[in-house]
């Protein structure tokens, strides 16, 4: 599992880490049942707050996608297998907007509009 | 996929390795058998002087040693005919075939010395000091097995695709970190499972035979299968303090800082070809392995020359990441 965050970025660091923990369930790079590393593990080599990573595994539980249980770390869930059929339309969905000139940003900004 | 070996080749291979040392137990099992003048029962052991200090009877012990002979040559004649080619052949091989020779040389002398040396007597106990046999069985199989080794036909070395290095692009602030599981193959937790059988049966005829040394042994028995185990599951993290790699229980652990990795490349790794099996594995140019399966593996290169060879799935990524912290320390 490859998680990269840029603090030099405008999106708060527990976004770009929850993101990224997605992305990589969507790739398949963790499999449900798996472990994600642990909190403090995860910020020593990230070298960014526990906080901030616990805030970013609380958002993926209140997603479903993993199970946050003392002692245990977060463990990637079931949910993650119905990632599959997003998986597959997403790549068109960028191969789309890139034919478009579209920004990555643009492209969120539509998808959260049709919310 | 490509085999190591050509067809003529692994004829030989088969015949050196597996159809001599058979011929040779065989021989000398029939030899012992067919002599009358033996005492009932033999010596069979014996005590750190020399002299004898357990006994049994011949055709159990024969049978015993044959089809230990039997048993090794086989596995390892059928497995080092069967190897694939890889772009890096280690010498394991013909050192496999040498030992499938000194194995049942040493063995069937050990037995014919000591079994010889009881002809004539009417009591087991009063028989010779079985020293001097030994010495020159291991002496004999050493010399055979070495023979054995060199006439072995040197494995075919593929030529190597190109060399791939892949490498991510990182922002100058960006953090970034890799984690990933090693799981062993189910070859690897079969060839485990058969290693640590032949172990513990191994130490429990020894035990069995000879009661003063049952707790070195088993002692012995306990810790090769502790780092067996410890070995089996691994766990790889790259980050900005460099690669972390550790076995499941915390050790062995390899720990290599960024500063000292000239770059990260995939290989494709043959288990048995290039590193002689499965687990911690030291194969040859200076290659440290993690090797638990076959195939797409990431090899990480130091500035000395020396590298470690992981089977990590996702290895792109893992050399990507890799290669653009190293990029990136040097801007």
């Amino acid at each position: 599992m490859l998680i990269r965050v840029d603090p030099a970025s405008v999106i708060p660091l527990f976004e770009q880490l929850a993101a990224a923990v997605r992305s990589e369930v969507l790739r398949e790079s963790v499999k449900s049942g798996e472990r994600l590393p642990s909190a403090r593990e995860l910020a020593e080599t990230l070298d960014i707050n526990v906080h901030t990573v616990l805030r970013a595994y609380q958002l993926l539980r209140d997603e479903g996608l993993v199970d946050l249980r003392r002692g245990r770390g977060a463990v990637v869930t079931d949910r993650a297998r119905d990632y599959a059929a997003l998986a597959a339309v997403l790549p068109q969905l960028v191969a789309e907007a890139k034919r478009l000139d579209l920004s990555p940003t643009a492209l969120a900004a539509l998808i959260r509009e049709a919310y | 996929m490509t085999r190591a070996f050509t067809p003529a080749q692994r004829v030989r291979i088969v015949v050196i390795a597996g159809i001599v040392p058979a011929i040779i137990a065989i021989a000398g099992v029939a030899t012992m058998l067919s002599w009358t003048d033996l005492p009932d029962p033999i010596a069979v052991h014996w005590g750190p002087t020399g002299s004898p200090d357990a006994y049994g009877s011949l055709p159990g012990i024969a049978a015993f040693f044959g089809l230990s002979v039997l048993v090794f040559a086989g596995i390892i004649s059928v497995s080092v005919a069967r190897l694939r080619a890889s772009t890096r052949p280690s010498a394991q091989p013909r050192f496999l075939v040498g030992m499938s020779v000194w194995f049942a040389v040493l063995l069937t002398g050990v037995l014919l010395g000591s079994v010889a040396g009881q002809r004539g007597l009417e009591d087991a106990a009063s028989g010779p000091s079985v020293l001097p046999v030994l010495g020159i069985a291991f002496a004999t199989a050493t010399v055979l097995g070495l023979v054995a080794g060199l006439l072995a036909p040197r494995p075919l070395a593929l030529e190597p695709l190109g060399h791939e290095e892949p490498s991510l692009a990182l922002a100058p602030e960006e953090r970034a970190v890799f984690t990933r599981s090693i799981p062993p193959s189910r070859v690897a937790v079969v060839s485990f499972a058969v290693a640590t059988l032949l172990v513990i049966g191994a130490a429990v005829l020894v035990a069995v035979l000879g009661r003063p040394l049952m707790f070195i042994i088993i002692g012995v028995v306990v810790i090769v299968l502790v780092l067996s185990f410890a070995s089996l599951n691994w766990r790889l993290r790259i980050g900005r303090d460099g690669v972390l790699l550790r076995a499941a229980g915390g050790l062995p652990r390899f720990s290599v800082p960024i500063d000292e990795i000239a770059a990260a490349s995939i290989v494709d790794v043959q288990a048995m070809a290039e590193f002689g099996g499965w687990g911690l594995r030291f194969g040859t140019g200076g290659r440290t392995g993690v090797i638990l399966r076959s195939g797409e593996a990431l090899e990480i290169t130091r500035h000395t020359g020396r590298s470690l060879v992981v089977t990590v799935d996702d290895a792109v990524t893992a050399a990507g990441l890799i290669n653009g912290l190293v990029q990136r320390s040097h801007a």
